[in-house]
């Protein structure tokens, strides 16, 4: 093993990085399934512009537009947590990457339809932000892509929620009756 | 980890997502209705079966025609006639009115000389800052709240002009087609204004600010 091969199996076994990833990636999910709770209407609307899901049944698409933005939140709460995270991170790996496609998909139709430079386009993408330019955003996915994806194929179990009460349990000590 | 647990989480946790959202939404003021089709243009199969959807035929263009049909029964001459395409027919049975007709019953409704209505699909923000003077909120998607107060005007109105933003906007289609095959209200007298509230204000008519039409 090269000698930076190691410093990074070191750093890694310290359960930190996988942290600052766990902490990062669940506060942008929470973060974008806020307003997407508060506001399910405008969501349903922004999934609608996708064309990517059939109108009929109306129900489909309603339930994506009142669960999925639950899925983001407690997906993201795990993963802060650190409890069924390599199952959060494998379903936001998937959606990080159909979102992706689906975005791109959309703002090519958006150029060859309007005559303006590709990272010129600009749209609310219903990711609970606000409209935002496409180029920024593939490139803020694909940020968010990996960092999901080393959260799911991590074997470090350190500084999670429940390695903190077993870490608690040994230290203090159960209490023998 | 097996490959069957992270199955697993992935399930547990779109269950419970799925059971949050629905208990989240319903206790929400904003929430949406489950089953409603928000986006429904013309009727749908169940209502085609009900009822017979008015069977629109575009008349022919005519050389001598000058004033559109729709102009004529409300016997309202426009600032400038509108031409044969001022008032067409989609495809999904909506009419569709340019701004000179638009305007022209704008002008007829302000003089009190005929029962016209202004719905504003919009949203309530939109509406605040820029709307129709006149002009009713109706947010398409927000019907159950501001339908009711304003139906008894709508059904004694002899035409309602049915607006949004304009360019891309879909909501003033959806909310004509629901008025028309959820409400029960003539085809013939709901129109859509195409142009909307950008076209009106490029236009450089007047608008108003506010809650109060």
């Amino acid at each position: 093993m090269s000698a930076t091969g190691g410093i990074f199996r070191r750093a890694h076994d310290t359960g930190v990085p996988l942290l600052i990833a766990r902490l990062l990636f669940g506060a942008v999910m929470i973060s974008f399934a806020v307003p997407k709770i508060a506001a399910p209407l405008e969501f349903l609307k922004e999934i609608r512009n996708y064309h990517i899901m059939p109108e009929e049944p109306a129900i489909l698409m309603n339930m994506v537009a009142v669960s999925l933005p639950w899925v983001e939140f407690l997906g993201g709460v795990a993963l802060i947590l650190g409890v069924f995270r390599r199952g959060a991170a494998t379903l936001f790996t998937g959606l990080m990457i159909f979102f992706s496609v689906a975005l791109l998909y959309r703002s090519w139709g958006i150029y060859a339809a309007q005559d303006i430079a590709f990272c010129g386009i600009r749209f609310d993408c219903g990711c609970g932000h606000g409209p935002v330019f496409i180029c920024r955003k593939v490139l803020e996915n694909a940020g968010l892509t990996l960092l999901a994806i080393y959260a799911m194929i991590s074997r470090c179990t350190r500084l999670t929620i429940l390695s903190l009460w077993h870490w608690r349990r040994e230290t203090v000590g159960v209490p023998t009756s | 980890m097996k490959i069957k647990t992270v199955c697993v989480e992935i399930l547990g946790l779109c269950v419970v997502a799925g059971v949050c959202g629905v208990a989240a939404n319903a206790i929400n003021p904003d929430g949406i209705a489950l089953a409603k089709n928000y986006f429904k243009l013309g009727a749908s199969d169940e209502q085609k079966g009900e009822r017979t959807a008015p069977v629109r035929v575009e008349e022919p263009a005519s050389e001598t025609a000058e004033v559109s049909p729709a102009a004529d029964r409300n016997g309202q001459v426009c600032e400038n006639p509108p031409d044969k395409e001022c008032i067409r027919v989609d495809e999904n049975g909506l009419n569709l009115a340019c701004f000179d007709f638009v305007y022209s019953s704008w002008v007829a409704a302000q003089q009190g000389e005929a029962a016209i209505v202004f719905l504003d699909a919009r949203d309530e923000d939109g509406y605040v800052d820029d709307h129709v003077p006149g002009a009713v909120l109706v947010n398409h998607y927000r019907q159950a709240k501001y339908l009711p107060a304003v139906m008894p005007r709508l059904m004694n109105a002899e035409t309602i002009f049915v607006y949004c933003s304009g360019g891309d906007c879909e909501d003033s289609r959806f909310l004509a087609s629901s008025l028309i095959y959820d409400h029960g209200l003539s085809s013939d007298t709901v129109f859509v204004y195409e142009g909307g509230i950008e076209e009106w204000i490029a236009k450089g008519k007047p608008t108003r600010k506010g809650n109060e039409p």
